[in-house]
């Protein structure tokens, strides 16, 4: 039932003008997540960061606890940027629930988070 | 079981030492008219001892008066083209025997007559195979015996004649006595025991095939009806159709019959059928797919075995070397190598990944496979000219009669260690299934138990719990406590993960929050946080933690879950991170009122994440309508709609 979670890795520019990093994630997020995306996030040293999650339909559980783990590490131990965009509404509603909110900003879409970031 | 078939392979070798009694040796040239036989303690071979006539077939011939002086005689080393002539489809053979005056109970053995053959005995017609002008190799395994009357020779004088059919094309012929064959007169008790040590030494692999099949197959079986492993009925009919097999080779080698070709193709299809039942059940052990490679070699198998290997038989019309000869041994030569090169590569590469079964598979396959690709490798370099062919070193075991060889070796050695396989596998994964189900069992009751004390009974309170957890054990958890002064604490809460390890953390948490003092919401879950992190890396935990007051004034306090439904409306929360992910966690209190006949609902993310079969999310936007009904009615909703995860609700309201 679970797909394997593919994530790519792509450049772009910020309004800022500052280069930021899109960690862009294909697939069900779960467990077997962690290994693919610590690694494509391990692999990237850029002070601004932005998660694309508009090939994703489904995070459980576990895969929510991933995304934290990355989010507390970028911004407490990196002092990073992180933006979060493309999630379902449900997702969306989830993510906020769960305090992600207070350390990423939700964006409807790459134009948006490009903006906030 | 295995230590039985052991020994029937033990005593069969130590047969080796048994020898019954040695014929006398035929002598290169002898008069066959005057032949004496004294020695009647041992049979006497009488091979070479013949007059031949290949030109003439006259019922005269076999009568003892006949006069065969003019006939010709028969060199031991003479084969069938030294003296028989075209186009005569009859050779006859004669023989003078001498012996003792009054001999009794005399009998003659017959083995490796190249087509149907008449036996007669001083006139009388005492025995024969098949019938002149049809095919038929008779004896070629195992000897036939003939008992002759018993006053036969009265005074001594026997004259034994053969009458042989010959069947020839262009350029061959077939029939008759020849440089292999081999016929025997002696007393009838001596040359049946001839037949029978022959019988034995024939047919040694048949019955310790047949023994350890049996025996295997009956223990595959018995485990297919117990355990219920679809593996074990492939095993089993594999050693069904080992036994079959051996059992009409066996009834076969020992009568004169002619194989027609129906019988021929079922004898090479029941040979191929135990490789693809094999190769069916370590497709299975190993879990591999099988339309891919397992698949593919079964296929060709089966093509081999049925088709290619019976090309003479099929298409008789077509025959040429290449097709009939060089294709199907090939084809054969090439199925063989892949199955016996990539099967033992794939179960190796299980085993190194830690498939624990596939070590015992592996001792089981690679004697016989190594035999294999050893004998292809000859073949190919014999075919090559390479080396010289003669005979094979790979063929016979040194100091063994029997006919049995090292393929027959190593089949008994992979029968004895799949039996072993199958005995030690069966008590691992019964001994895995106990510990499994006692854990499981165990968790279960703790949680219960837990769960049990959280319903206790909640004066000015109308309370509503329903808990249908994913699994026998749930990661979901939920608490409520009347307090003295008539307030009441609930808290429900959900554990990421499932199965034991969440059962493991659901118990830490109940016990925590049994200890727990304080009665408000954001400093319980304050609490908990502090409680799990202090329990090391375990994921994380989202709850939401309640108090009303008796008055129905009620605050609530929320870590990551989904907020309470007060009549349908989601009270509101700021987000926050779940428990046990971080120290520095906050969490803050919301206020709200509850009125007489509110309700106020919390529920675990089991309800809106609900998954129906094409995989759409149940959702939060029905929540609002869905959290009217009555707790019962929610959860059952969720569980119908597709449930993936544990489903708690718990609704509360004043009395």
């Amino acid at each position: 039932m679970q797909a394997p979670t593919k994530v790519a890795t792509r450049t772009a520019i910020a309004a800022s003008g500052a280069p930021v990093t899109i960690l862009a994630f294909a697939g069900d997020i779960a467990s077997t997540s962690k290994e693919p995306i610590l690694e494509a996030y391990g692999a990237t040293d850029a002070q601004k960061l932005l998660l694309d999650f508009s090939g994703t339909e489904y995070v459980n559980s576990s895969g929510i606890a991933i995304i934290i783990q990355l989010l507390l590490d970028a911004t407490r131990n990196g002092g990073r940027t992180v933006g979060i965009f493309g999630l379902t509404p449900h997702f969306q509603k989830v993510f906020t629930m769960v305090g992600i909110g207070k350390y990423a900003t939700l964006s409807p879409d790459e134009a948006t988070a490009l903006r906030l970031l | 079981m295995p230590r039985r078939s052991l020994l029937a392979i033990l005593l069969l070798l130590s047969m080796t030492a048994l020898r019954a009694q040695i014929p006398v040796p035929a002598p290169d040239t002898a008069d066959p008219a005057h032949l004496t036989w004294t020695g009647m303690d041992r049979p006497l071979n009488i091979s070479s001892f013949w007059f031949t006539n290949s030109t003439q077939d006259e019922p005269a011939f076999a009568q003892p008066g006949y006069d065969d002086s003019h006939w010709r005689p028969r060199k031991r080393s003479d084969a069938l083209r030294a003296y028989w002539q075209r186009p005569s489809h009859v050779v006859w053979y004669r023989a003078h025997i001498e012996a003792p005056a009054g001999i009794k109970d005399l009998a003659v053995s017959v083995n490796g007559i190249h087509g149907p053959f008449e036996l007669y005995a001083n006139g009388q017609r005492v025995g024969g195979a098949g019938r002149i002008g049809d095919p038929g190799v008779f004896g070629d395994m195992v000897p036939m015996v003939y008992l002759l009357p018993a006053d036969i020779a009265p005074d001594g004088h026997l004259v034994l004649a053969l009458r042989t059919g010959i069947l020839f094309t262009k350029d061959s012929q077939q029939g008759g006595i020849s440089t292999d064959s081999s016929l025997l007169l002696g007393a009838a008790a001596h040359i049946n025991d001839t037949r029978s040590l022959s019988i034995f030494e024939s047919l040694a692999s048949n019955y310790t095939n047949l023994v350890i099949a049996c025996i295997a197959g009956i223990v595959a079986l018995g485990l297919y009806l117990s355990a219920r492993g679809r593996e074990y009925l492939d095993l089993a009919l594999s050693y069904i159709t080992i036994a079959v097999y051996n059992m009409l080779e066996m009834w076969e080698f020992t009568r004169p019959i002619q194989r027609s070709g129906f019988a021929l193709l079922l004898t090479t299809l029941l040979a191929t059928a135990p490789v693809i039942f094999n190769l069916e059940f370590i497709r299975r052990i190993l879990d591999r797919p099988r339309w891919k490679l397992f698949g593919i070699i079964q296929l060709l198998l089966l093509v081999n075995g049925v088709v290619l290997q019976n090309l003479f038989l099929l298409a008789p019309q077509i025959f040429s070397f290449l097709v009939q000869g060089l294709l199907p041994t090939a084809f054969a030569i090439g199925t063989y190598a892949l199955l016996d090169f990539v099967v033992p590569v794939i179960i190796y590469r299980a085993w190194r990944r830690g498939n624990r079964d596939a070590g015992l598979l592996l001792v089981a396959v690679l004697p016989s496979s190594v035999l294999v690709l050893a004998q292809i490798t000859r073949s190919i370099l014999i075919l090559t000219k390479v080396i010289a062919g003669g005979s094979n070193p790979l063929e016979r075991v040194p100091g063994i009669t029997f006919n049995i060889g090292w393929s027959e070796v190593t089949s008994f050695f992979a029968s004895i260690v799949l039996l072993v396989f199958m005995v030690l596998r069966t008590i691992r994964l019964a001994r895995e299934k106990a510990e499994l189900s006692a854990e499981i069992a165990a968790a279960h009751n703790v949680q219960t138990l837990l769960l049990a004390r959280a319903n206790k009974p909640t004066p000015g309170f109308a309370v509503e719990t329903a808990y249908r957890p994913a699994s026998e054990v749930g990661g979901d958890f939920f608490l409520i406590s009347p307090g003295e002064d008539g307030s009441l604490f609930a808290i429900v809460g959900d554990v990421s993960g499932k199965g034991m390890q969440a059962a493991l953390r659901v118990s830490l948490i109940l016990g925590a929050l049994h200890r727990e003092s304080s009665r408000e919401p954001s400093l319980v879950l304050q609490n908990l946080n502090g409680a799990l992190l202090s329990q090391g890396d375990i994921g994380f935990t989202t709850a939401c933690a309640l108090l009303v007051e008796k008055d129905g004034r009620f605050r609530y306090a929320n870590a990551g879950h989904l907020n309470p439904y007060l009549d349908g409306e989601e009270l509101p929360s700021a987000g926050a991170l779940p428990l046990g992910i971080s120290p520095e966690a906050e969490y803050d209190t919301e206020h709200g009122n509850l009125a007489t006949r509110q309700r106020l609902v919390l529920l675990s993310d089991g309800v809106p994440e609900a998954r129906s079969a094409t995989g759409d999310l149940y959702g939060f936007d029905k929540l609002v309508t869905l959290t009217r009904l009555p707790a019962n009615d929610i959860a059952e909703v969720a569980h119908a709609f597709g449930q993936t995860d544990d489903i708690t609700v718990l609704a509360l309201a004043l009395e």
